[in-house]
């Protein structure tokens, strides 16, 4: 986060009057999503001593960290005017395949964990690959792997849960460095990354450029379809290490985990300030879309509010949240 | 001016609304705290089960919610550690999964919060203080004994649901009481999985493979109404007798109806009363015991009546 205001593209020294400048920037276009983080912050600080207690912000950065890992990967596909409903089922075959191979077949976990990783990988690139070679929309392409992906993670399981305890696995999401937890210091480590290449690199420029729009970017001699390809392939890269994470963490590879996961990692890059029709969004905006999902969730349970109440509530806040975003938007131009 | 002002209306809105949640809190913030998590809300039976807990806890004036993860596992793991944040006093747990449950039973022991399991045990039982379940191996030896009294033989379907352990005790249960009955033949043994749809068409097949079904055993009510529905559809209902375990709502209907043969009545009320009584001992420095069995009873038609009849016992 520090580094989009302190490190300056043209090379031209920071000044205070600059780096002010940026600060009033981000907090304008991100209004709606840090409003909301800082709103329900402080609702749930006065309605809980329990909120604020490092523990408990600990637990809430740990419960985001599976679903930011997918929105963070969602931006991508979401910039390019695309979605990627296979996330959640891609998850929960990673995740058992990897506890499958460790427990089944008795595999060393470094080995297990790449076989998972380029089964991610690759179950990403057929969806790539589909999806840039021809003009079916995204929605559909991902609508049917995800079903696929499913079949396939209940035909390798049996429908069971596949138990994993094996230390030098499970350390992998159960571990912490000093305070944080391993989880969250992947989530931290992969935004780093991510938002390097999205703002560095010429992919993320051509990433941004696609959304906007695709006839321009090819005429532009941007290759639109390696692109695409590339984003999809990474959403399977990142939703597998996710899914490694994921079984780890609860010792187990759960072939039903990450339903509707899809569709919390949409609303946290919508929530960010993300555009469906592509083009629009930024990886910080996610960061704080997945940590108001994480409060909101984490302070619904706090609050003790009924479980059934507690859907209605999450749907009205995103739905106010995107309402307040878009109206901010249009009053602005 | 005006658009300010309704943003600044609907955010007084939200505060409204959670301050009072807040004030419901606040209120009542005076003595024990508990929570519990059951594997669904929409099953009647653990509704019934929270109905006891609630009533148990809340006569200690203390009191407890209720968690519905709705069969998501590592939703129930979330919503648990949530709880632990909060700082309960101990946790009610019915498992979604008996073996991926461990996070939370860690979670639990790390805070030093007591783990009381009702209804379906857990895999790691070292993470817990007491397990409070039915008395499943007695729930089909008590149907068992039923069966030889009424019939000198025959052919027996059995309808199990291989990945649930108080199902397998109970099959178990009526298989023991089967050994010693050399008239009688397990001629099919099908898994249903512990529901209607899965039932239904499962002992279709078997009513197609054999022509002489007398007796159906389903390894709980939903699975023995599947059993009913087929056997009725195929007009063969009159010659076959059907045993169930649980005793809920509908499977007391049935056997008023003479559909069904008996079901081992399930106490979900007992449990809770029982988990709660546990629960407080166990705070109080008693030692409790790891695993206690609820008593279950076999109704039939000429008892039925004694049980209520639209809730569990």
């Amino acid at each position: 986060m520090t580094y989009n205001f302190l490190i300056d593209d043209g090379g031209t020294p920071l000044t205070i009057k600059k780096i002010s400048r940026r600060i009033l920037n981000a907090a304008r276009y991100y209004t709606v999503p840090l409003g909301a983080l800082i709103f329900f912050c402080v609702i749930m600080t006065i309605a809980s001593p329990n909120f604020l207690k490092i523990d408990n912000l600990l637990n809430i950065l740990r419960q985001v960290s599976i679903n930011g890992m997918l929105a963070l990967a969602m931006t991508f596909v979401i910039l390019t005017g695309g979605i990627d409903l296979s996330v959640g089922a891609l998850l929960a075959f990673t995740g058992t395949l990897a506890a499958g191979i460790i427990s089944k077949n008795n595999f060393p976990v470094p080995l297990a964990i790449i076989i998972a990783l380029s089964a991610g990988t690759l179950v990403g690139a057929i969806n790539g690959i589909i999806i840039s070679t021809s003009k079916i929309a995204p929605f559909i392409v991902t609508l049917a792997t995800m079903n696929v992906i499913r079949g396939l993670a209940y035909i390798y399981t049996g429908g069971l849960p596949i138990r994993v305890v094996m230390p030098s696995f499970n350390v992998i999401g159960q571990g912490y460095i000093g305070p944080i937890p391993n989880p969250v210091l992947y989530f931290l480590i992969l935004y780093i990354i991510l938002d390097f290449m999205l703002k560095r690199t010429s992919f993320g420029r051509h990433v941004y450029s696609i959304g906007d729009s695709p006839d321009a970017s090819w005429f532009a001699g941007i290759n639109v379809n390696r692109t695409k390809f590339f984003v999809y392939t990474l959403t399977g890269f990142i939703t597998a290490i996710a899914g490694i994470v994921l079984s780890s963490r609860m010792y187990s590879g759960q072939p039903t985990a990450g339903q509707g996961y899809e569709l919390d990692a949409v609303a946290a890059c919508v929530l960010g300030g993300a555009s469906m029709s592509g083009g629009t969004g930024r990886l910080t905006g996610t960061l704080y879309g997945a940590l108001v999902i994480g409060v909101l969730n984490n302070g619904l349970n706090i609050l003790n509010i009924n479980s059934f109440w507690q859907l209605i509530a999450k749907g009205l806040v995103i739905l106010l949240a995107l309402y307040l975003d878009d109206w901010k938007k249009r009053s602005m131009e | 001016m005006k658009k300010r002002f309704i943003l600044l209306i609907s955010l007084l809105a939200i505060v409204t609304c959670f301050s009072e949640a807040m004030g419901r809190k606040e209120n009542n913030n005076e003595g024990l705290f508990f929570a519990a998590s059951y594997m669904t809300l929409n099953n009647p039976f653990f509704v019934a089960l929270h109905q006891s807990i609630e009533d148990a806890v809340e006569t200690h004036g203390d009191r407890v919610v209720a968690l519905n993860p709705d069969y998501d596992q590592i939703l129930q793991i979330t919503q648990i550690e949530d709880m632990i944040s909060l700082g309960i006093d101990g946790l009610f747990l019915n498992p979604v999964d008996w073996k991926g449950i461990r996070p939370a039973l860690e979670a639990a022991n790390k805070a030093d919060i007591p783990v009381f399991v009702v209804d379906a045990p857990v895999y790691d039982d070292k993470l817990v203080v007491s397990t409070i379940v039915s008395d499943n191996h007695e729930a089909g030896k008590l149907a068992g004994l039923d069966l030889v009294t009424r019939l000198d033989g025959g052919n027996i379907v059995i309808l199990d649901h291989p990945t649930n352990k108080p199902s397998i005790n109970r099959i178990l249960g009526f298989l023991e009481i089967l050994q010693s009955h050399p008239e009688f033949t397990v001629v099919s043994r099908l898994s249903a999985f512990g529901t209607l749809e899965e039932a239904l068409p499962q002992m279709e097949n078997a009513l197609q493979a054999h022509n002489k079904i007398d007796v159906v055993f389903g390894s709980n009510d939903p699975t023995s109404l599947g059993a009913i529905a087929a056997l009725v559809g195929a007009k063969r209902m009159s010659k076959t007798l059907v045993y169930s375990v649980d005793g809920s709502p509908e499977g007391k209907e049935m056997i008023k109806s003479g559909l069904m043969t008996g079901s081992s009545a399930q106490s979900p009320r007992e449990i809770g009363r029982i988990a709660v009584e546990l629960m407080y001992k166990h705070l109080e420095g008693e030692i409790v015991p790891a695993t206690q069995f609820v008593p279950v009873t076999l109704i039939t038609q000429d008892n039925v009546d004694e049980f209520p009849a639209d809730e569990w016992q």
